[in-house]
């Protein structure tokens, strides 16, 4: 069964074609990464499969259910997005922050259980952050507000993550331990996470699959490790890429 | 004890000792125990008339409207998510300003709070239509609308004013500033006010938590299970209608819708479960202490109640400002 699935999906932001028939399945324990060059549409493809964006054709279904036919809070319960931006009109702390991520999970006039706290708690300490769960959050460095943002979908904790560029602001020893953790919880919990990333050689390492935005709305799709040969790289950022093999994983240099 | 719960209490008790030192003060002086027995029917003649017929009626009015203008503007706040929205910011006051003047300079007294409410009326179905028509509403949008809007009555206003003859013009200039004056005793048993404040306060309780979320901007709210088009327009009129009404009795007082929900949300959280019933309380509290000032303090000339409560709070607003910055300096 697929979590997150697109049929015949188009989208289209004023005369760019993001897509044009996509047709995407993503299984549990699937990492999924989508590459492109800036203004191609990674973004809003990932709004959009979030149901954040609806001007678009044909049909997005998560656990085989139409997303149209879900209220805002059916899907919040499903599928969680990380965003690219922060805003923090009203500062609230650290831990207030974490904690709305139980939104979908509490009734109208509940208020949060203990063990919601627990859950909020525990996220902030993956992100390894719980010394400052009572800062304000508007006086956060840029890499700690995008690690509270994390701990939030932790929080949420949703079967199909979607995570927009979940690597900026984030020194390099936090973006490992981000991945590593995402796949890991992926595998162990059967979750979908489909995230957009600049990193070819992050990519590499922990997609399975992947969507290369080519422009013109023409995609490809498949595992990453097929997808990711000189001669896609080239088209895919207008630039020569080499690719070298290690033990591991390939390592991409740019010419 | 939780520690919102305990300023929540405070607040009650604050509330309580304004109702006391309002009904108590004046140009006759009620003792504590004169002000409990005449309440409780078995005050004398004099002390009956001076507390049912004119200090009850204008406190009663004086803390709804307080509550009405604290809460509208925390709503104003998070709906258009910028620290400087107040109840009036999207032209509410004007429209309704807009009706009293001409009802005042008509002659027709009894008018003035009918009126207002058509001009209040008229000028939510503007910015809305407007703000609404094709396109997306987004907050900047609806900001801009409301502030010309806003700006187009404020004109007006002025164009009244100079066109009016000396008479009236001192009961608009009062009215414009705020007036609590005018408060009968009717008001008693007119349910209106109450049943607004309270019913206003229940629906932003229930919206609270989804407001917590809201300020962290639409589409995270989106993406954490709110949904935003529904949400967005019942603030809208809510908001638009506790104002509506809060200006309709009392004309527009500015500063406190402004400031009180700021206020609380440095005492107490910024956690919207909390901060509806403290802004009410404290909105509540804040105009009933400064209308009794205002009439007071060089009686048996009274002043407009706006310049009173700027008056206290700014002072009181600065030294939280101050001190929340210090603590966050320190920690």
């Amino acid at each position: 069964m697929s979590l997150l699935s697109t049929t015949k999906l188009s989208i289209n932001i004023g005369s760019i074609q993001v897509c044009d028939n996509l047709n995407i399945e993503c299984k549990p324990g699937e990492v999924w990464g989508i590459l492109g060059r800036n203004g191609k549409g990674k973004t809003t493809l990932l709004h959009t499969l979030a149901g954040l964006r609806s001007e678009q054709s044909g049909d997005i279904f998560i656990k085989q259910k139409n997303i149209n036919e879900l209220s805002r809070k059916e899907i919040a319960q499903q599928l969680g997005v990380l965003l690219q931006h922060h805003e923090d009109s009203f500062p609230s702390s650290v831990i207030e922050t974490v904690i709305t991520g139980r939104h979908p999970h509490i009734n109208q006039w509940q208020w949060e259980s203990d063990n919601d706290w627990k859950i909020a708690h525990h996220a902030l300490e993956t992100v390894q952050l719980s010394q400052l769960s009572e800062r304000p959050i508007n006086q956060l460095s840029g890499g700690e507000r995008q690690r509270v943002s994390i701990a939030t979908l932790i929080t949420q904790n949703p079967d199909i993550m979607l995570l927009d560029e979940p690597n900026s602001h984030l020194d390099l020893k936090y973006q490992i331990q981000l991945l590593d953790y995402l796949c890991q919880l992926s595998k162990t919990q059967q979750k979908t996470v489909l995230m957009t990333l600049h990193d070819l050689n992050l990519a590499a390492r922990y997609c399975d699959k992947l969507i290369l935005l080519l422009g013109n709305g023409k995609a490809l799709i498949g595992d990453s490790n097929e997808l990711l040969s000189e001669n896609n790289l080239r088209e895919l950022y207008d630039y020569p890429i080499s690719r070298l093999e290690s033990a591991d994983y390939p390592v991409f240099i740019a010419k | 004890m939780q520690k919102p719960l305990t300023i929540i209490i405070l607040l009650l008790f604050i509330s309580l000792f304004s109702f006391v030192f309002a009904l108590s003060i004046g140009s006759l002086p009620l003792s504590l125990s004169e002000v409990l027995q005449t309440l409780q029917g078995n005050g004398s003649i004099i002390s009956n008339s001076v507390i049912f017929d004119l200090r009850l009626p204008r406190a009663y009015v004086a803390f709804i409207t307080g509550g009405l203008l604290a809460l509208a503007g925390m709503l104003m706040q998070v709906l258009l998510r910028n620290p400087l929205a107040d109840p009036y910011i999207l032209g509410v006051s004007g429209g309704a300003s807009v009706g009293a003047m001409l009802a005042i300079s008509m002659g027709f007294s009894s008018w003035v709070s009918g009126s207002a409410f058509i001009g209040s009326l008229i000028s939510i179905i503007l910015v809305f239509g407007l703000a609404h028509g094709r396109g997306s509403w987004n907050p900047s949008r609806l900001l801009l609308t409301g502030i010309v809007i806003a700006t187009g009555w404020g004109a007006i206003i002025n164009f009244i004013l100079s066109l009016s003859s000396n008479q009236p013009l001192k009961g608009m200039l009062f009215w414009l500033m705020g007036d609590l004056s005018q408060a009968d005793a009717n008001q008693l048993t007119n349910p209106a006010l109450p049943i607004i404040l309270v019913t206003g306060l229940l629906l932003s309780l229930s919206l609270a938590r989804s407001l917590n979320i809201l300020s962290r901007g639409e589409m995270q709210a989106s993406a954490l299970g709110v949904s935003i088009k529904p949400l967005r327009l019942s603030l809208f009129l809510l908001a638009s209608a506790l104002t509506a009404t809060a200006v309709t009795h009392a004309g527009s007082i500015g500063f406190i819708g402004l400031i009180v929900p700021h206020m609380m949300r440095l005492i107490i959280s910024s956690d919207h479960r909390w901060l509806a019933p403290a802004s009410v309380l404290a909105g509540g509290s804040l105009l009933l202490l400064s209308d009794t000032l205002a009439r007071t303090i060089i009686a048996p000339q009274q002043l407009p109640v706006g310049v009173i409560t700027a008056f206290i709070g700014v002072p009181i607003f600065l030294y939280l400002l101050n001190r929340g910055y210090r603590q966050q300096v320190e920690s």
